[in-house]
């Protein structure tokens, strides 16, 4: 099911609202904790039932693993170690499975003339995250971080529905507790309200903003056989900022519905593309995911290389990105952007410790974003074919495409363009509308207060002035009116 | 032990971390008081803390620690 | 306000907001779909002919005898003409399949007929009805609660674009207009063509320059089984029902006949044939060509349309399976004919026989006086030649050509990479240069193109300049001739 769908706000949601609170009420929690994990999984079944087996398995499977940790002994052969081990391999390799097999199979033909045939699974949903939360689980009880727990309390855990297919990747402390508060059992007018305010920005992201921007970059990265050099930058900067409202409105909506059940999901993003250098940037992206990453893959390797230098960390650093790349798509093109990030990232710490020249602000914004969007490309491309020549695109002075719609504008003013020496007409979907919302994806995006800090200006407010109310209202009617347009749409970062 | 005793120990480690001698630390230092205390010097500092009071931090832990008082805190309340 | 306040006054107002989009398009309510208006439209804006016609003969079951269906050219039939009580259907590119539905559901609605004149067009062998059902000018009426629920949401809840921000403005205003509750003859249509032909002169050379309208028709696929099958249920539902059908296929003018594929066409007739008798008006006699007989290139006179429902009431042009190869026959020969003697230059679909197999022409065999020029070099490949053009002067000046007959054929069969253009330059007279002003241009699209060009036996004489492309790329020339 998706956040941004009429069945999801005005049949799901409601629906599991109201059951959680009412059994609440009734003092029946343990039905209630149930009423959520059912909802959860019902929310997760409706794209597809096939992957359910699935991710109750490793559920399952997971809660047995670190329960025996609680129970075994040091000196026996399965001993808490043994069990790490089982239980990182289990579900790294379940990833690995779905979502890599084929990879290493066309690599492995592509090296050895083989042709050992694809497997062409389907991507189990969310599974790159729920597996990720429970290998933190699994090290933070093999740690002795966890101390109690019980099934239902687990399996609520890994698949409440807000953060289930796309984060924010939460920690068992974090969340559990909070679910086990009294205090929240009881639904709560201020985060009811706080809810709404923060999905309805979020589903304004989302539905307005990402998906207009979709259509461009659908143009530039899919279908078009050649690009003039205006349309490879409109397809670039637009698929930088559908990338950040898609998936920022994403958390968005998870935060905001998370509130509605007086959960406080931990936050995901803090302006990006505010970010003034790489190292900036990644605390300000999918904050959740670096932070698992720093926790749980950096750190193990950089503590075995004690006493650490600067080189073995830029070295861990770097490793630590391309592993990073791989986790966001099996290709080679996310493991190159994986190594783009990685070698800035470490560029960064370079100036930051040897280069003691401080640069302006504005300058060091200007290259992270140029950076960033460069990436993209790579991100987003489908071969490195494409990427390539959409990059060439963008830099190939010399032989600007000139678009139809541009020729018969420069005609109109005076100007009698038929061929211009070493210019030709090109098909180009560069319009007015893609300029514009170019330019509004800055102003929103560099301009304002991130949905963060809203939250933080609202939940503060003892009173809810009208300017924050008509605001909030017109974001979320217009939302609805231009979902009731829409067809198709896609989540981005649904296919991890 | 006692916070304060943590507290003297902890800056003996710091002092030789950051090869300071002078340095003085509270419970609310934190890695912005410091300029040589980056994220590189951090593994080193926990780790020197590590091998110090012989006790080992998790690594669901170390993300949690914002300044000097959490790290005694904690250290206090579940490894000494 | 206060947080609780809040939550409740967010879903009122939220509701509120979001209730504007359905209210502002059912004010506006372009198609008069939602008001089921059968008495007024938006001046210059058409309604929902289909939806309203259909709803319209539903609410008045007994009151036709004869249905007339087909598509904006059945506006130009005079349905009084067929019977006192026959309703015309007709609606801009009306499809046989949504006249087919149509029937369906006013049949099931208790509507009672009997005679049903259908008309088609040559393009039911390619349009597709799929592409006119989420259209909104066209969605079909159906008489089902959840067809009404889903066609309600369907308009009320759309995008508004600038039009609808025009006609709420008043632009354009609402007009009384009988074409849903007397769709015969079409007033308006009738005082546009009286305005058109006061000038006759004025008029046959307007046609001569028009351009074809092909409505994106480009040769490559087809459904003609599919076409084939909506015909025969069509005569199933009729005879279940004991409705007389009466089949027949519209003329066109013979610019846009020209640039069809004419064989195509003949597999749909064919097998038409064999299905059931059916009247042809769809040939180029001299109706095709003679102005007069069109208001436009795409709608016939009404004069025409006088002439046709004479002639099926006379049973003339009746084609069945009995004669219709004779029949085919009988049409190739007059468009080999009739194009042989027509005036002018144009270009016509290669599925049309060329008149003529005298060859005046064949580049494959005269390249070598063009293949090193300035702009381009020509190489002989297999049976084919590769040009490689480099620069965008692609003339190819031709030596004058003497012939006998009065019309000359250009046949020309290229392979592009890329949209690019065909530039053929004539000279009224041996001494003029070319110009611009005297020019033939067609534009070539990517892959392979294949067409033929009538061409004025003066222009071959005098000498043509043909540029056969436009653009710097490769191209294979696969056939580039002449006949007279």
């Amino acid at each position: 099911m998706l956040f941004s769908t009429f069945v999801f706000i005005l049949g799901f949601l409601p629906v599991v609202f109201l059951g959680y609170f009412i059994l609440n009420k009734k003092k029946l929690l343990i039905a209630s904790k149930v009423w959520l994990i059912f909802s959860s999984l019902f929310f997760y079944s409706w794209w597809n039932i096939a992957y359910l087996p699935l991710i109750l398995a490793s559920v399952l499977f997971n809660f047995i693993l670190t329960n025996s940790m609680l129970h075994v002994k040091a000196s026996s052969v399965m001993n808490k170690k043994v069990l790490l081990l089982i239980g990182i391999i289990f579900n790294v390799g379940l990833l690995v499975y779905f979502k890599y097999m084929d990879f290493f199979i066309s690599n492995v033909n592509a090296l050895t003339d083989s042709e050992i045939a694809l497997l062409h699974l389907a991507l189990p949903l969310g599974i790159s995250f729920y597996t990720l939360q429970q290998i933190a689980f699994i090290v933070d009880s093999y740690e002795g971080l966890v101390k109690k727990k019980n099934f239902l309390d687990y399996t609520l855990f890994v698949v409440f529905f807000p953060q289930l297919i796309a984060g924010p990747i939460v920690h068992y402390k974090e969340v559990m507790p909070q679910f086990e508060s009294i205090k929240n059992k009881i639904f709560n007018y201020n985060n009811i309200a706080l809810g709404m305010f923060i999905f309805s920005i979020g589903l304004f992201k989302k539905i307005v903003i990402a998906d207009t921007f979709s259509i461009w970059v659908h143009q530039g990265f899919d279908v078009a056989y050649t690009l003039s050099f205006f349309d490879a930058w409109i397809a670039s900067l637009s698929y930088t900022f559908q990338l950040y409202f898609d998936f920022s409105g994403y958390s968005d909506m998870a935060i905001g519905i998370a509130l509605l059940f007086n959960i406080a999901l931990p936050q995901n993003f803090n302006s990006p593309l505010k970010a003034t250098g790489m190292i900036d940037y990644w605390k300000r992206w999918h904050i959740t995911l670096t932070q698992f990453i720093t926790a749980y893959i950096y750190t193990p390797i950089v503590r075995s290389f004690v006493p650490l230098t600067f080189h073995k960390a830029m070295f861990a650093t770097l490793l630590v990105f391309l592993i990073s790349g791989m986790w966001h798509g099996a290709g080679w093109t996310f493991i190159f952007w994986g190594f783009l990030h990685g070698i800035s990232v470490v560029i960064n710490h370079y100036w930051q410790k040897k280069v003691k020249i401080k640069m302006p602000q504005y300058l060091a914004w200007f290259i992270t974003f140029q950076f960033l969007n460069f990436g993209n490309v790579f991100f987003r491309a489908t071969d490195f074919d494409r990427a390539i020549s959409i990059l060439q695109s963008m830099v190939d002075y010399h032989h600007i495409l000139v678009s139809d719609y541009l020729i018969r504008r420069m005609r109109y003013w005076g100007y009698s363009v038929e061929k211009l020496d070493g210019y030709s007409a090109a098909h180009s979907f560069v319009d007015v509308d893609a300029v514009l919302m170019i330019v509004l994806g800055f102003i929103i995006a560099l301009g304002f207060k991130n949905s963060t800090q809203l939250q933080q200006a609202f939940s503060t407010m003892k009173r809810v002035s009208i300017r924050w109310y008509l605001w909030s209202i017109l974001l979320m009617s217009l939302s609805f009116m231009v979902m009731s347009f829409q067809t198709t749409t896609e989540f981005l970062y649904f296919n991890f | 032990m006692t916070k304060e005793e943590v507290l003297v120990k902890m800056q003996e480690i710091f002092r030789e971390t950051f090869n300071d001698t002078s340095l003085v630390i509270t419970e609310d230092t934190n890695a912005e008081d410091i300029d040589e205390w980056d994220s590189f010097n951090h593994i080193n500092l926990v780790a020197s803390i590590e091998k110090a009071f012989d006790i080992k931090f998790a690594l669901g832990e170390l993300q949690t620690l914002e300044n000097v008082g959490d790290m005694i805190t904690l250290m206090i309340t579940s490894k000494l | 306000m206060h947080k609780k306040s809040y939550i409740y006054f967010f879903i009122i107002g939220t509701f509120l907001l979001v209730m504007l989009l359905p209210l502002f398009n059912y004010t506006v309510d372009r198609w008069r779909v939602l008001h089921s208006d059968y008495e007024h439209h938006y001046a210059g804006h058409m309604c929902n002919k289909t939806f309203l016609k259909t709803k319209y003969v539903i609410a008045h079951p007994k009151a036709y005898d004869t249905l007339l269906m087909g598509s904006s050219n059945g506006g130009y039939m005079d349905s009084t003409k067929i019977s006192s009580h026959t309703y015309n259907m007709k609606y801009n590119f009306g499809l046989l399949a949504i006249h087919l539905q149509n029937l369906k559901t006013m049949l099931k609605q208790g509507v009672k007929i009997q005679n049903l004149w259908v008309g088609i067009n040559d393009y039911i062998i390619w349009k597709d009805p799929k592409d006119y059902e989420n259209s909104f000018e066209r969605r079909p009426y159906k008489a089902t609660i959840l067809e009404d629920m889903k066609t309600y949401i369907f308009y009320l809840f759309r995008k508004p674009d600038i039009t609808d921000w025009y006609l709420w403005r008043g632009r354009y205003r609402l007009v009384t207009a009988d074409i849903i509750t007397h769709p015969h003859p079409h007033t308006e249509a009738k005082k546009r063509e009286d305005a058109h032909f006061k000038i006759p002169k004025k008029w046959k050379k307007h046609m001569k320059d028009i351009a074809p309208s092909l409505l994106r028709y480009d040769d490559t696929s087809y459904r003609i089984d599919a076409a084939i099958a909506e015909i025969k249920a069509l005569k199933a539902l009729c005879e279940k029902h004991h409705i007389h059908l009466t089949l027949f296929m519209y003329p066109a003018y013979y610019k846009n006949y020209i640039l069809y594929n004419q064989s195509k066409i003949e597999t749909f007739k064919r097998k038409l044939a064999s299905v059931m008798p059916f009247y042809d008006f769809y040939r180029l006699n001299h109706r095709a060509y003679d102005a007069m007989k069109w208001q436009d290139g795409m709608h016939f006179a009404y004069s025409t349309g006088d002439f046709i429902i004479n002639s099926i009431k006379q049973h003339k042009a009746l084609v069945s399976v009995a004669n219709i190869e004779a029949h085919l026959e009988e049409i190739k020969y007059e468009a080999k004919e009739s194009l042989a003697h027509q005036e002018g230059m144009y270009m016509f679909h290669n599925s049309i026989d060329v008149p003529s197999k005298h060859i005046v022409f064949d580049l494959q065999k005269q390249y070598v006086y063009y293949k090193n020029s300035p702009g381009f070099t020509l190489k002989e490949k297999n049976a084919t030649l590769v040009m490689d053009v480099k620069t965008y002067d692609t003339s190819m000046v031709l030596a004058p050509i003497a012939t006998h007959y009065q019309k000359v054929f250009m046949s020309v069969d290229i392979t592009s990479s890329q949209k690019t253009l065909l530039r053929l330059y004539y000279k009224d007279n041996p001494k003029d240069e070319y110009h611009e002003s005297r020019r033939f241009l067609y534009r070539l699209k990517k892959g392979r193109n294949s067409l033929n060009i009538a061409i004025p036996s003066r222009y071959v004489n005098n000498g043509l300049r043909l540029n056969l492309v436009d653009d710097k790329d490769i191209y294979t020339i696969h056939k580039c001739m002449m006949y007279e």
